[in-house]
């Protein structure tokens, strides 16, 4: 399982980078390979704003739905307009191209409540056991 | 709640890497590899599928006949020795206590394979009725192993280790032969729409008979299948699933399944379900596509037609192999009309409290292209 440092995770399985005061938002490895195969995304669109612990899209695998929650609040910039037709490719490269929303954050110490990639590891030990 | 059964194949499940759920009672493989590939393996070459979970009883003696005449909607009595028959049983208001596969193995001697999750049900149910029809029951359930190879080239792979023609067998019967050293009940029968067979045997030789087939059909790309792919193969051939299409509130002729049903015969629900069939419906099964073919109507979501609520969807998955979701619900029939949804006439499914537009379809989804099964 995929856990790259320097990215901070949600407990619900989202990853978060930040480059000044935008983050890009993804779903982690773990979260693709326990929902299986991809199926259907749903996004907001620019200009929406989202809030921190809220669900802010839906992903749906063959199997089941999925709400995917907001790591940060703030206004969405930006959205993966390749997911509709590919959704496949969050499956594929979780951290890279198949990231979800990027977002202008309303207040970046939001970033300190994530985990560091050590701290959701051993989280997700701890939902194995 | 008990913790999960395991089929005695769930060492194997372990070694391929299966991830598991929990189904019927049953830890059971969910998928292999991935759900759409495995789908697409059994529509272009074969599957192979652990059914241990489901239940056997077998049915013997001279009041046989009697107690499956007297307990199931068609009529075993049609059935020669090495014929198989759909069929389903009903409690007396015509609701369905479960569907099933009734396997007619002798003179006197019948085998019935039902879901896991009824055999408890079925089980006390048979036994009230059979208090007066005095037939020999036994649920082999637990000593049963059930390996399904279903795909086109089934019949090319099994030939190639089963001590009888297999491929003779025709569509809906049996043939009792040894398939890799191991003795099987084989039934050309199944859940997915391809043609295919249903492998019976003793528990202890399930995993050789698991084993074995796969290693023989790897030339011909048979791969291991999870219940994931069984759900979205049997949604595109528009099979019902009990617990989602078939349950105690609904009877088999709602669930288009009137052809199983044999009227006139002394059976529980049939005054019930005669009354159904020259009343009128309260509800019939459609097959539904929503129309940005994108959108995943799911088991629950609300069925709205003219802006009024109209039913309830009860399976619905993106279909691998027709390439946009597909799902399954059921239509209330209006007072004025008794005109079962028709395909073409517009709906909508609520999904995530939005209306999307959608379309009733013809059932099934997907047919396979012909070819000359022996028949």
């Amino acid at each position: 399982m995929e856990i790259p440092q320097g990215l901070k995770y949600s407990k619900e399985h989202e990853w978060v980078t930040a480059e000044d005061s935008v983050a890009t938002i993804g779903i982690t490895d773990h979260a693709q390979s326990q929902l299986g195969e991809i199926v259907y995304i749903e996004l907001p669109a620019v200009g929406e704003t989202v809030s921190k612990d809220d669900p802010f899209g839906v992903i749906e695998s063959v199997k089941a739905v999925s709400d995917i929650y907001a790591p940060v609040s703030g206004t969405v910039v930006e959205v993966n307009e390749d997911l509709p037709e590919s959704p496949e490719v969050v499956n594929e490269d979780p951290y890279g191209d198949g990231w979800l929303i990027k977002v202008k954050m309303n207040d970046a110490t939001d970033l300190d409540d994530l985990m560091d990639s050590d701290e959701y590891a051993e989280m997700i030990a701890r939902e194995q056991e | 709640m008990d913790a999960p059964k395991r089929t005695a194949l769930f060492a194997v499940h372990q070694k391929l890497g299966a991830r598991m759920t929990v189904f019927g009672g049953f830890e059971m493989p969910v998928s292999y590899g991935g759900i759409i590939a495995e789908h697409r393996t059994v529509r272009s070459a074969a599957g192979l599928f652990d059914l241990s979970h489901m239940g056997e009883f077998e049915v013997r003696g001279p009041h046989a006949l009697e107690l499956l005449e007297r307990a199931l909607t068609n009529s075993a009595a049609r059935l020669r020795p090495g014929q198989a028959q759909y069929t389903i049983m009903c409690a007396e208001d015509g609701g369905t206590i479960d569907d099933l596969i009734v396997y007619h193995r002798g003179e006197d001697d019948y085998l019935l394979c039902v879901n896991a999750s009824n055999i408890a049900a079925d089980w006390s149910w048979l036994n009230e009725i059979n208090a007066s029809a005095r037939a020999e029951l036994r649920d082999v359930s637990d000593q049963t192993a059930l390996v399904a190879m279903q795909g086109p080239r089934t019949a090319e792979i099994l030939g190639r280790i089963a001590d009888f023609p297999i491929a003779d067998v025709p569509r809906f019967a049996i043939h009792e032969g040894r398939i890799a050293g191991v003795k099987c009940l084989a039934a050309r029968t199944g859940y997915t729409g391809e043609d295919g067979f249903e492998l019976f045997t003793a528990s202890a030789d399930g995993q050789r008979l698991f084993s074995e087939a796969l290693e023989a059909g790897k030339g011909e790309g048979l791969a291991p299948c999870g219940l994931g792919a069984r759900d979205t193969l049997r949604l595109e051939a528009g099979l019902p699933l009990y617990g989602h299409e078939l349950d105690r509130s609904t009877s088999p002729l709602e669930a288009g399944l009137g052809v199983f049903v044999k009227l006139g015969r002394p059976f529980i629900g049939e005054p019930a379900l005669r009354s159904q069939r020259e009343r009128g419906l309260r509800k019939r099964l459609a097959g539904i596509e929503t129309d940005d073919a994108r959108s995943i109507a799911r088991q629950g979501y609300k069925i709205f037609q003219d802006g009024r609520e109209a039913g309830v969807v009860t399976s619905g998955t993106m279909a691998p192999t027709i390439g946009r979701p597909i799902a399954m619900g059921y239509l209330a029939v209006g007072d004025t009309s008794r005109t079962p949804a028709a395909a073409g006439m517009s709906i909508a499914v609520e999904i995530r409290n939005r209306l999307v537009p959608a379309t009733i379809v013809k059932l099934p989804f997907y047919r396979r292209p012909q070819t000359d099964l022996p028949s």
